[in-house]
């Protein structure tokens, strides 16, 4: 005499009649984990090293976003496989049977355990991008600005260049291939403009 | 129906594996696919057993929306036929005389 096959009925029959309420349950269950995605998009973004990185040199820029983004993928699937596990996804129906009740939880165990192998390698995964993009952001090139473009009225000329430097009385502006050093003593007016007249 | 009650034996609860009943249950399945109903009378104490297999979630997935067709062979029974049967612990979910058997899915 086997008994396992009486248990396994009642479950099926416990199962049942208590449907909706695990239902109710797991939806419960489920709305608190989607709440939780929304975070993963912040911590993302605070730990990414150092304020912003619209100043890094573009390939480094581009390779710190791209990381970034799939940091982000990467955690969300960790998180939506592992409350998968913790949880299931409700849809799927089978017969309320003892023997396709045993059945089901005999795939159901192997399916969890691999979602949360899925799961943790993502999120080692996702972790190891994240500081990648953060060591990118400590350590990558600045971009350099190319320099303001002015119109430099002194007492006997007009020079239009990039502004290279100014400092020990002297301004250094950049005029086509060549460099020319003018005393900021002797500057009457300067002006911004887009570019050079021709 | 009165013909059942005079049928129903009020044996003293034992849980018994009355194994495979390939004679004396029926199971069809409804036209519409939802359900199984399976009648016939209990090996244990002979009351008449009219169950319903439906589906349900319990509580997860697989990987596909339809429902499955479930696979023929052997199910389950136990009866619970609600009437009283001696040394039944209370807490016992079924209400029956303790026997247990199966029939063919077809």
């Amino acid at each position: 005499m086997s008994l396992d096959r009486y248990r396994w009925d009642m479950k099926a029959q416990q199962l049942r009649f208590g449907a909706v309420e695990t239902a109710r349950k797991q939806a419960e269950s489920w709305r608190t984990g989607l709440a939780g995605l929304t975070s993963l998009f912040g911590a993302v973004l605070v730990v990414k090293g150092r304020d912003g990185f619209a100043g890094l040199a573009t390939p480094i820029r581009w390779c710190v976003v791209v990381l970034l983004i799939l940091a982000l993928a990467a955690l969300v699937t960790a998180t939506l496989q592992a409350l998968s596990a913790a949880h299931g996804s409700p849809s799927d129906e089978i017969l309320m049977t003892g023997e396709d009740l045993e059945d089901w939880s005999d795939g159901e165990v192997v399916r969890i355990r691999h979602a949360m192998a899925r799961a943790l390698r993502l999120t080692l995964l996702a972790v190891s991008m994240i500081a990648v993009a953060v060591v990118l952001t400590w350590t990558a090139p600045v971009s350099r600005p190319d320099g303001v473009v002015l119109i430099v009225d002194t007492d006997n000329a007009r020079y239009c260049g990039k502004d290279i430097s100014a400092a020990d009385g002297r301004m250094v502006l950049r005029l086509g291939d060549t460099m020319r050093i003018v005393p900021l003593a002797s500057i009457k007016t300067m002006q911004t403009v887009p570019k050079c007249p021709s | 129906m009165s013909a059942d009650v005079e049928k129903h034996r009020p044996v003293e609860y034992r849980l018994i594996d009355h194994g495979l009943r390939r004679d004396g249950f029926t199971v069809t399945p409804t036209p519409d696919g939802t359900r199984y109903d399976i009648v016939g009378t209990c090996p244990g104490c002979g009351a008449r057993v009219v169950r319903q297999w439906k589906f349900g979630p319990p509580g997860t997935k697989g990987r596909r929306n339809e429902r499955p067709k479930p696979s023929p062979g052997p199910r389950t029974l136990t009866c619970d036929c609600g009437r009283v049967h001696a040394e039944r612990p209370s807490e016992n979910f079924d209400k029956g005389c303790g026997a247990f058997w199966q029939v063919m899915l077809p």
